[in-house]
């Protein structure tokens, strides 16, 4: 950490895996997790409704706060359907952002 | 000189009595000596001396005719000897036995030459029954040849076949001794085999025995292989519900991350419990997980160990059914060794007898060839015999026909 980035501003992220692929998302979006299944778990996310839909994922790493620095958008062109927001730069390897509000809006997101 | 001492003495008392006997006496000295033909001048007799001298002249007259007809037989006899003589002669050279002729007119060679006519026709049916006795003699001699030569030939035949059968009883003494020799070490074998198979009985009831403890020893490891089951079982129970735990810590730990999250700078402390309760229950997952594959490993070797030990099982039912078998067929080969020892014994034992019989047959057999080694001598005499009785009856024959007598 440099001493820029450690002044920066924080965010928390919650890191999870679907379908063998790291992601991960605004943890302020998540509501709570639960566990869908044996050992499948699920992003509670409140949607436009006021409801809490579950998005289904392998697993759940954890939650961790991480620079806003360390974060990027995705160029327009590559969004799809606003559901890939950007990348959060785990060191050297790209771990994409996903809005998990337009992910519940995308159909087979849940 | 008696007679003259006596004649000398008559003369001298004729002188005396007659006055001359001197022609008389002259007469008798010369009839004396052979000459019955001088006769006595009676003319210069006289009286008694007369009487005397014609007495005289007409006695040897008399002799002198009885003399001729004396020696006209005795001529005649001779030419009838003469005859006789060489019909007999005759017979010698020729021996024609027809040509006698015994007639006589001499009545005192008719006896003689009747006798000479009875031996020379005992002679002719001697001779008849010698030709025929000859004949037969040499017919049976020939016979006797033919028998003999035919004996002989039997005999060097025979002699032959024994000295073959001699050699043959030889080669079964030897065969027969080494029947008996192989038959001792059938025997021998046999109770070798005997001593072995009854080990491998034993050795079978010991293998029986292993396998019956193997088998005991099998069902208490399934046993404890069932047992050690459960316990894992129980065990893997029991780790789901720590992993279950752990699990429900983690996700209560993401909560509660989450929870201290949307808490701000007040949550930070919750926050780092929250991640190290979440460590803690990953650790507990990871292990749980651990102890998970370990069960599973145990499980896979548990029930390794039971396909293991329910084919020992099987294999231990197996090897006893196999060592029974084994034990029935040892029992069959020990009973068939046994006969067989048996046999073989009385094999050797009858081989024995068989190679003692064989040497008495072999020694019999030598006496049988030395004695048909005589008969065969003897037939061969017997054959020379013949022979030369056939040439003897020839020869008889030969002679006989020298005679002829029909």
């Amino acid at each position: 950490m440099t001493p820029k980035a450690e002044s920066s501003p924080t965010i928390d992220i919650v890191l999870f895996a679907m379908k063998g692929v790291s992601y991960a998302a605004d943890a302020t979006q998540v509501v709570r997790i639960d566990r869908v299944g044996a050992e499948e778990r699920a992003l509670m996310v409140r949607g436009p409704d006021g409801e809490c839909r579950p998005i289904r994922v392998d697993a759940v790493s954890g939650l961790r706060s991480v620079p806003v620095a360390s974060l990027r958008r995705l160029p327009v062109a590559l969004e799809t359907k606003d559901v890939a927001v950007g990348v959060w730069l785990n060191g050297e390897t790209p771990v994409i952002l996903l809005d998990l509000f337009q992910l519940l809006t995308v159909p087979g997101g849940q | 000189m008696a007679l003259v001492s006596s004649s000398d003495n008559g003369a001298v008392r004729a002188r005396k009595g007659a006055g001359g006997l001197k022609p008389i006496v002259e007469t008798l000295r010369a009839a004396v000596a052979g000459d019955v033909s001088t006769r006595v001048d009676t003319r210069k007799l006289k009286g008694d001396a007369a009487e005397l001298g014609m007495l005289l002249n007409e006695l040897l007259s008399k002799l002198s005719g009885l003399l001729e007809e004396s020696e006209k037989r005795n001529q005649l006899n001779t030419r009838e000897i003469e005859l006789a003589a060489a019909g007999l002669e005759a017979l010698v050279p020729e021996g024609d036995l027809l040509r006698w002729n015994g007639t006589t007119a001499d009545p005192r060679l008719r006896p003689l030459l009747d006798s000479f006519g009875k031996v020379i026709e005992t002679l002719r049916v001697f001779v008849r029954e010698i030709n025929g006795a000859a004949l037969r003699l040499s017919s049976s001699a020939n016979q006797v040849l033919a028998a003999s030569t035919q004996h002989e030939a039997s005999s060097s035949e025979q002699a032959a076949a024994i000295h073959e059968t001699t050699a043959t009883m030889e080669e079964l003494k030897h065969a027969s001794a080494q029947i008996a020799e192989n038959a001792g070490s059938v025997a021998r074998v046999a109770e070798e085999t005997l001593g072995a198979a009854r080990s491998g009985r034993g050795a079978i009831g010991e293998f029986i025995q292993g396998m019956q403890q193997i088998r005991n020893d099998g069902v208490a490891v399934a046993d404890s292989i069932a047992k050690l089951s459960k316990r894992v079982e129980r065990i893997g129970t029991v780790v789901e519900v720590i992993d279950e735990i752990a699990d429900r810590s983690d996700l209560l730990a993401l909560n509660a991350a989450l929870e201290g999250s949307r808490a701000g700078e007040a949550g930070k402390g919750f926050s780092i419990v929250a991640a190290e309760m979440r460590r803690l229950a990953e650790n507990v997952l990871d292990s749980t997980k651990e102890i998970k594959n370990l069960i599973t490993e145990i499980r896979e070797a548990t029930l390794a160990a039971a396909g293991a030990s329910e084919a020992s099982k099987l294999a231990t039912q197996s090897g006893e059914k196999l060592g029974a078998v084994a034990a029935q067929a040892v029992e069959g080969i020990l009973s068939g060794v046994q006969e067989t020892s048996d046999a073989a014994r009385v094999i050797n034992l009858a081989t024995q007898q068989q190679r003692t019989a064989t040497e008495q047959v072999v020694a019999s057999m030598g006496e049988i060839e030395d004695v048909t080694r005589q008969t065969t001598y003897a037939s061969r005499q017997a054959t020379g015999a013949a022979a030369e009785l056939t040439q003897l009856a020839s020869r008889l024959a030969e002679l006989i026909k020298r005679f002829k007598a029909d």
